[in-house]
């Protein structure tokens, strides 16, 4: 059984919310996360997304990361994927999208970014 | 207010204030403004012509009644005056006259109220009669303030009508052996005449009255009785109106509102005939349309260059949707596969047929070698389904790319014309080969021959349906003729193919004289550019898709017989393969992942490599799952046939076998991540990742065992790049 798909949201620096991803990442749990995402956008804040839980990511959960990204940048704001799990990790270079994506090594080096 | 005028004539009995009047609205939507109801119109009517009638006769009646009595009156004056003469001529020579006179007259205006005066004077003036006692003895100079009255009585001398304010009088004199002894008046009020006037009309406004009130009545239940078949009518045409055509209206009564109800029923009968007829219409224009959205998405819709070899083909429609087809496709082996054909009969029929060669054209075209084996396994395939009488003439060739041979075999269809460019003209192609479908028993196979033609550089060969050659000129008597063909191609094929199409269908076009098409009109067009070198041979000719992709270093083939590869594969994971059994929910996939990690032959597989193989499993599977199926209750078989590559690495292959709706991943192209389009669009890359991590992915849709995926794995053509943090 897939573990359970779980978002924790945490307070960054001010200017940025973190959230902590855990779980599948599939066309089930894709929405989930770009709600709650958006509603982080709504708000003017920036965003670090934490994928160091991700214990699986299809092809809709690449969709997702790609579009945040996009979504994020056109309002003036940026998405930082911090911690990235292996499972991800092996996506993003096979797809080479680490050129539009905005990585970082740990939450803190995220959010240092940000600053 | 919105009110129908019967609706008002019904609900007489609840009339609102307006009603009164016979005002309202009737209930059209979209007209608005004051309506009269028939009846009140009539009644009115009715009521107004008896008054003008009545009046009339009572103002004339009037007038003869007011000249009639004053006639009668002076008469009547006149002669009273003058018995009052008579009479008191005798007592006028008595000492006492007014012992006579007074009885007299007081008796008189007893029985004559009417009389305002009656008066006897003597020469002197002195009244010597009167009504009244106390008037007696009085001196009264008669006439003396009044003024001449012009009476058309025939007066006798001394006599005369005075007048004044108030009193019309006769004096008359009162004479004895011919002297005039006293003079009596006889007078009356002039309102006399009026009152008795006044009481003729009074009488005659209460006849008046009541014709009027008669007249009402009389016209309100005529018009009641007459126009009550307006309610069914009216009922009727709201049925009607709503669409129930069915309704017959039936009316009472026998007048003109009888015709009427039939002529309506009739109407809607002719309504319901045209109704259905537009149905039928529309549902045969929808019919057609799906025809034609089907007949288009089957041709192809881009031109087809392969090394120097150019094709190209066009399709006009006729008013009517046909059975037209054409196609050219990639085949194993550096060829490509030409088909054009011609479905009898228009229509959806015809166009339903194409459809089928269609998809047995996919299904069967990378099994034969042979166009003559082609056609003739179509011919066994179609003819069962086809109608007697039915039939698909088609020319199906295969190009050798690297030679520029055109193998063909032609069931029926029009000859092919061939432009040598070396000698400036025109060959045609015939062959014996009767049309598909046309007789049954397999004696359509025995009349296919393959033939083969060799093009050179510059030439230019085309394939058409007899919509081009039959076109009819303006007269509507001259075929366009394969004669002219040859003559424009002549004149025309160095222009190359594409040009070559636009050149037949403005040709035809003035030839038809600008004049509606009779039938479609197909061409196909293969032009050879002389400025491009041939492509050499290819030695992998396994399947088109493998041949796209890295080879994998593998020994590894299914057995050979005379199945197709696809099922040949299929067979061969059966026997050897290691399967799961996946039912076509999402949720499913995630038995895959167990299912990898018990294989033995993957333990030595990195977490990366292990990673990435799931998931590219896990997006075909989902793949089909989503878009074969559509609904959780099917399943559906994948196996893996695993084995060494000569440098003992791992390979395998993943044979996965369903059968849902069927997709084309000849339209896949990899996503282009440069583009921000492509990365807001959150779905649509998991066939980059089934790409990118098997080195070989082939997907035959629609064979007699279903769709089936053969997915060629290795992890050491897997390429990862490092990732760059920020």
């Amino acid at each position: 059984m897939p573990e359970s798909f779980q978002i924790d949201e945490q307070v960054g620096d001010g200017t940025r919310t973190i959230l902590r991803v855990r779980g599948h990442l599939n066309a089930a749990t894709t929405g989930q996360l770009l709600n709650h995402a958006r509603s982080i956008r709504t708000r003017g804040q920036g965003l670090v997304l934490n994928l160091s839980q991700v214990s699986f990511i299809a092809s809709s959960g690449v969709g997702a990361l790609l579009a945040l990204g996009e979504e994020y940048r056109e309002v003036g704001l940026e998405v930082c994927y911090a911690e990235l799990s292996s499972v991800v990790d092996s996506v993003i270079k096979l797809l080479n999208l680490d050129s539009f994506l905005t990585i970082a090594a740990t939450e803190e080096e995220a959010l240092r970014r940000a600053a | 207010m919105r009110r129908n005028e019967i609706d008002m004539a019904n609900s007489r009995s609840q009339m609102r204030p307006d009603e009164g009047s016979g005002l309202g609205t009737l209930g059209q939507p979209g007209r608005s403004g004051p309506r009269w109801g028939m009846r009140w119109i009539v009644s009115a009517v009715a009521v107004g012509l008896t008054a003008a009638a009545v009046l009339g006769v009572g103002v004339f009646q009037e007038r003869s009644t007011r000249r009639a009595l004053t006639d009668e009156l002076e008469a009547r004056l006149l002669l009273e005056a003058r018995n009052l003469s008579l009479a008191s001529s005798s007592a006028l020579l008595s000492d006492f006259p007014e012992l006579t006179l007074h009885p007299l007259l007081k008796e008189k205006q007893a029985r004559n109220p009417e009389f305002a005066l009656l008066v006897v004077v003597d020469h002197e003036s002195k009244i010597q009669g009167h009504p009244e006692f106390r008037r007696l003895g009085e001196t009264l100079e008669v006439g003396g303030d009044c003024a001449s009255y012009p009476s058309t009585q025939e007066l006798d001398p001394g006599e005369s009508f005075l007048q004044d304010d108030s009193h019309l009088l006769v004096v008359a004199p009162v004479e004895y052996q011919g002297q005039r002894i006293g003079t009596t008046a006889v007078g009356i009020e002039r309102g006399y005449i009026d009152r008795i006037i006044r009481e003729a009309r009074l009488k005659l406004l209460v006849v008046l009255g009541a014709f009027l009130g008669l007249a009402v009545i009389v016209s309100f239940v005529t018009m009641t009785g007459l126009l009550s078949p307006i309610d069914d009518l009216r009922r009727g045409l709201e049925r009607i109106g709503r669409g129930d055509l069915d309704h017959a209206i039936e009316v009472r009564g026998r007048t003109e509102l009888g015709l009427l109800a039939n002529t309506v029923n009739t109407m809607a009968a002719e309504l319901k005939v045209a109704q259905e007829e537009m149905v039928e219409k529309e549902r045969l224009a929808h019919e057609l349309d799906l025809a034609r959205e089907i007949q288009s998405r089957l041709l192809p819709h881009e031109r087809r260059v392969t090394g120097p070899f150019v094709l190209d083909g066009s399709h006009q429609a006729a008013f009517e949707v046909g059975g037209d087809y054409y196609d050219y496709f990639s085949l194993s082996g550096g060829r490509t596969g030409i088909v054009v054909a011609d479905v009898a009969g228009k229509g959806l029929a015809g166009c339903l047929v194409m459809s089928m060669l269609a998809a047995l054209l996919k299904a069967y075209r990378d099994r034969y070698d042979s166009p003559k084996e082609l056609l003739t396994q179509l011919d066994e395939s179609l003819a069962p389904d086809l109608r007697p009488g039915a039939f698909v003439t088609m020319f199906y060739g295969i190009l050798d790319e690297s030679t520029g041979q055109i193998c063909f075999a032609s069931a029926g269809h029009m000859p092919t014309l061939v432009y040598r460019a070396e000698k400036g003209e025109v060959e045609e192609f015939r062959t014996r080969g009767i049309p598909l479908g046309a007789v049954r028993g397999g004696v359509v196979a025995r009349t296919l021959h393959d033939e083969t033609v060799q093009l050179g550089p510059g030439d230019l060969l085309i394939q058409y349906t007899d919509g081009i050659n039959e076109t009819l000129d303006v007269t509507g008597e001259t075929q366009f003729e394969i004669e002219g063909m040859r003559t424009l191609l002549t004149k025309k094929s160095t222009l190359g193919p594409t040009a070559i199409l636009d050149v037949f269908r403005d040709e035809l076009e003035t030839w038809r004289g600008g004049g509606p098409r009779q039938d479609d009109e197909t061409l196909v067009a293969l032009g050879w550019d002389a400025s491009i070198p041939l492509t050499p041979p290819q030695t992998i000719p396994e399947s088109r898709e493998e041949a796209k992709v890295v080879p994998i270093d593998s020994a590894l083939r299914p057995p050979s017989s005379t199945a197709p590869e696809s099922e040949r594969w299929l067979e061969f994971a059966e026997a050897q393969g290691d399967r799961i059994v996946l039912s076509s929910k999402v949720e499913a996939m995630g038995s895959i992942e167990p299912w990898l990690r018990r294989r033995a032959d993957l333990e030595d597989l990195d977490g990366i490599h292990f990673d990435l193989l799931y998931t590219a499993l896990y997006e075909a599977c989902t793949n089909i799952a989503e878009h074969g199926y559509g609904h959780p209750n099917a399943e559906f078989v994948m196996w893996w046939l695993p084995e060494r590559s000569r440098t003992n690495s791992l390979l395998g292959r993943f044979v996965l076998v369903d059968h849902g709706r069927a997709f084309s991943p000849d339209n896949w192209t990899a996503s282009d991540f440069h583009d921000p389009m492509v990365r807001r669009r959150t779905r649509g890359f998991g066939l980059d990742i089934i790409h990118r991590v098997m080195c070989s992915v082939n997907y035959w849709p629609t064979t007699s065992r279903g769709n089936i995926t053969v997915l060629a794995f290795d992890p050491t053509a897997v390429e990862i790049k490092e990732v760059r943090h920020a």
